[in-house]
């Protein structure tokens, strides 16, 4: 068998790929966790047909602005979000830790999202409020004139809630609108009545951001596959070295 | 002593000195994480950046055992046993204390 592939060697040739490439996976998870929101500061109204553009995705300068907007109530497309407290902000992970269990401040029920159709037909998706007995909360129904803010879905990348609570994404409410739904949704200032007012995740436009933790972590797991790829080569080496050894010593006592 | 004992001197300090720091840092921090996680005292401000310390410092204990194994010839599973040894508490005192029985012998 040619030096090169002996058994021994094909071996830890596998074993160090594979260890390298564990350690970068695991360099890229970290990576991927370390992208997080930071809040900038923000508090000047807008008028929603220049936050929320129909048809297109929620600019991230729209999220967290303060807005008015005008419809009517489609009380046969309610959402109810069980899992959740008041306070938005509180139910999202931000630190390696949280992703165990993270314990509320407050207490647990259910958010109320109602549909909202605007004069122009499409639908927005409005959080109305929290409540811990969801089922006695009533249907809302007529035309009103709701102030809030506007929210990212809760699928985009970054953004991650704790105790496995099911993300209200656009696409939830896509599914609950019989006509064209706006990206994100509104969470309502005021509460309504039987409902607690929702503090919203975003109070002002977010920017991309560092956890620093998980960035330590990333070249953590990088420096380890600096230091396995070295120990493969010092391996790889001296597997050479012994099967030259090996087939010296074979040739000299084929002379004898 | 020649170069290759020097070598071997070398090797074997600098696996006595990543064993014990790794062992104690391992310790200190173990007893910081009962106090935090079990008893629920809040986390010292420099309890996320030790764990990172230990971090960096844990890979560079694992090329010192590698180095020393390459000398000694260990196989591979007593070369990963005794790597493994730096993310048990207690463990790497232990380790260390056999290893420098074997050095004696060795030498």
């Amino acid at each position: 068998m040619n030096r090169h592939f002996t058994a021994r060697l094909i071996s830890t040739h596998a074993l160090g790929l594979l260890s390298v490439l564990a350690c970068l996976v695991l360099a890229n998870w970290q990576w991927e966790r370390a992208q997080v929101y930071v809040a900038e500061n923000s508090s000047i109204q807008k008028s929603f047909s220049e936050l929320s553009p129909l048809r297109d995705y929620l600019p991230i300068s729209s999220v967290g602005v303060p807005t008015n907007v005008s419809g009517t109530w489609q009380p046969s497309e309610r959402i109810v979000l069980p899992g959740r407290i008041a306070n938005g902000a509180g139910m999202v992970i931000t630190t390696a830790e949280q992703e165990v269990a993270t314990e509320f401040v407050g207490p647990t029920g259910s958010w109320i999202l109602d549909i909202l159709e605007l004069a122009d037909g499409s639908s927005l998706g409005v959080v109305r409020g929290f409540t811990e007995n969801a089922e006695l909360v009533p249907l809302v129904t007529g035309s009103e004139t709701i102030s809030g803010v506007m929210q990212p879905s809760e699928d985009v990348p970054g953004l991650e809630l704790a105790n496995g609570i099911i993300p209200l994404t656009t696409n939830m409410i896509v599914e609950n609108s019989r006509t064209i739904a706006h990206d994100g949704y509104l969470v309502a200032n005021s509460s309504s009545p039987g409902l607690i007012a929702v503090q919203p995740i975003f109070k002002e436009p977010p920017v991309q951001g560092l956890n620093w933790r998980n960035v330590a972590y990333t070249f953590n797991w990088i420096f380890f596959a600096v230091i396995v790829g070295l120990m493969w080569v010092r391996v790889a080496k001296d597997e050479l070295q012994v099967a030259q050894l090996e087939r010296i010593t074979g040739d000299l006592s084929h002379e004898q | 002593m020649n170069n290759n004992q020097m070598d071997f001197a070398k090797q074997w300090m600098f696996y006595r000195i990543m064993a014990l720091v790794v062992g104690t840092v391992l310790v200190v921090l173990s007893l910081f994480l009962v106090s935090v996680r079990v008893i629920g005292n809040p986390e010292p401000s420099f309890y996320a950046a030790a764990w990172m310390a230990h971090g960096y410092l844990f890979p560079i204990y694992v090329v010192a055992t590698f180095m020393l194994s390459t000398k000694l010839q260990w196989s591979f599973t007593k070369t990963t046993l005794i790597m493994l040894a730096g993310t048990v508490p207690l463990m790497s005192f232990f380790t260390e204390r056999r290893v420098a029985k074997e050095v004696a012998d060795f030498s």
